[in-house]
């Protein structure tokens, strides 16, 4: 159940790679699994690769939605 | 910290072993950000709140909201469809582990370029139909075939002995290798024993065992019938003989890491051959009492859960119990298995612990630390 916050491509890097930044926080994943992705472009990011790709609308809508939950997220209780 | 969570787990090494490891979850109850708005707008949310199980997550919804609801189930192409779009998301999972993180785990190069292909057509199998489906299916069971069992197809009987298994698996290819790589690592036999294994239910059986929309204590730490339980492809794949073999000889984690790959193969039929008969279905669902429902969901981790109750409009509750928090629960199968054994060097240490958690699959990234205690 990991959840889909949505990452803006910033930069393209060798090797099918690009450097996203996520509220911040940059780093470096792999676009193998995504077709046509450019620059300016969210996609949603797993342990170091792309997932998928989303159209801005829908990114921004997702991103509105986290932002809202901050505070409830950051009473997440730790098992 | 990621904000869409994680696991750290804390080890301690004395030298001998690991006295004790400590988890923590830090994994976001999403399921809150869906009580109070409109029914239709939840729906709508939640495929985009999930990024490696989105299809699962919604088609769970719509069944535990018709159940609310009343509705008539789903017609069989509706059921195909939502069948095969589970088993896509179920084997880009298992194929995750299987070709990227195990092999790494035991420092085997990553099929990294194979991978990738499957990915794809399986993210494009969902849309595109049947054929689609059955043509991906096909060739996911020929993966499993001649690259992840090859040694297990070439005697019609069961390996004498934990060392012609290991031989077997090693014909294999990488996870092969990876997993007589586990096996060689020597037993570990939890000294706690194992957690319960979780059985397959129906949603009517869960309504009745839930009695109501679980709460956010039970969501975080869920019980059956009193006590933790794992779920996952070793609890629905625990009477397959080699599997049972494994876990008879001290080898829980290798049967784990076997469970995935007849699981992955089951996922692959299932992509063929959706609705088979002789398969449990994957998608469930029960009333809840007045205006609520419940619908259980089996994905690559184990069993998903997801009860609401609505008011006219509105969803009034919503609880979504998830396969992670079952494996993870303070005193589930993690914590039974995470601490009190021995190793004979940290670095075997640090990679049985990779394992356990690898083969107890949380869907968030996770850390092993190990700090280092005086000998015991």
């Amino acid at each position: 159940m990991c959840l889909a916050i949505p990452a803006r491509v910033v930069e393209f890097a060798a090797d099918d790679q690009a450097v996203v930044d996520l509220g911040g926080v940059r780093k470096q994943v792999s676009l193998a699994l995504v077709d046509g992705v450019e620059l300016g472009d969210y996609v949603i990011v797993h342990v170091g690769y792309a997932l998928s790709r989303l159209d801005p609308e829908e990114a921004e809508a997702t991103l509105a939605l986290f932002r809202e939950a901050g505070e409830l997220f950051g009473t997440a209780g730790t098992a | 910290m990621n904000p869409a969570g994680g696991l750290l787990i804390e080890a301690a090494w004395d030298g001998r072993g690991v006295p004790s490891a400590r988890l923590l979850n830090s994994r976001p109850q999403a399921a809150k950000l869906l009580v109070g708005r409109r029914i239709d707008e939840a729906m709508a949310l939640i495929p985009a709140l999930f990024a490696l199980c989105g299809k699962a997550q919604a088609l769970t919804a719509q069944a535990a909201l018709s159940a609310a609801r009343a509705e008539p189930a789903a017609d069989e192409d509706a059921r195909s469809a939502a069948e095969r779009a589970i088993a896509a998301e179920a084997a880009q999972e298992h194929l995750w582990r299987l070709m990227l993180d195990w092999p790494a785990l035991f420092g085997i190069e990553p099929r990294r370029g194979r991978f990738a292909e499957l990915h794809r057509q399986l993210g494009r199998a969902a849309a595109n139909g049947a054929d689609s489906a059955r043509e991906v299916g096909g060739q996911i069971l020929d993966l499993v075939a001649a690259e992840l069992l090859a040694g297990f197809f070439t005697m019609a009987r069961e390996p004498f002995s934990l060392g012609e298994f290991a031989s077997r698996a090693r014909r294999g290819g990488s996870i092969g290798a990876a997993l007589g790589d586990l096996l060689e690592m020597g037993t570990h036999a939890p000294p706690h024993g194992m957690a319960a294994l979780l059985p397959w239910q129906s949603a009517a059986e869960w309504a009745a065992e839930l009695g109501r929309v679980p709460d956010e204590v039970f969501c975080s730490a869920p019980t059956w019938q009193g006590a933790p339980a794992e779920t996952g492809p070793l609890a629905r794949h625990r009477a397959s003989m080699l599997v049972r073999l494994l876990v008879e000889r001290g080898h829980p984690v290798a049967a784990r890491l076997f469970a995935a790959v007849v699981d992955l193969s089951d996922w692959a039929s299932r992509l063929r051959h959706p609705l088979a008969e002789d398969m449990p279905v994957v998608v469930d669902a029960a009333p809840l009492g007045e205006g609520a429902g419940v619908a259980c969901c089996e994905t690559a981790r184990g069993v998903l859960i997801h009860a609401l109750r609505v008011d006219g409009d509105t969803v009034a509750e919503y609880a979504i119990v998830a396969p992670t928090e079952w494996n993870f629960h303070p005193a589930g199968a993690f914590a039974l298995e995470g601490s009190g054994w021995q190793a004979p060097d940290l670095e075997t240490a640090r990679r049985h612990l990779n394992a356990l958690v690898l083969g107890l699959k949380p869907c968030v990234p996770f850390e092993v630390r190990f700090t280092e205690v005086g000998h015991a």
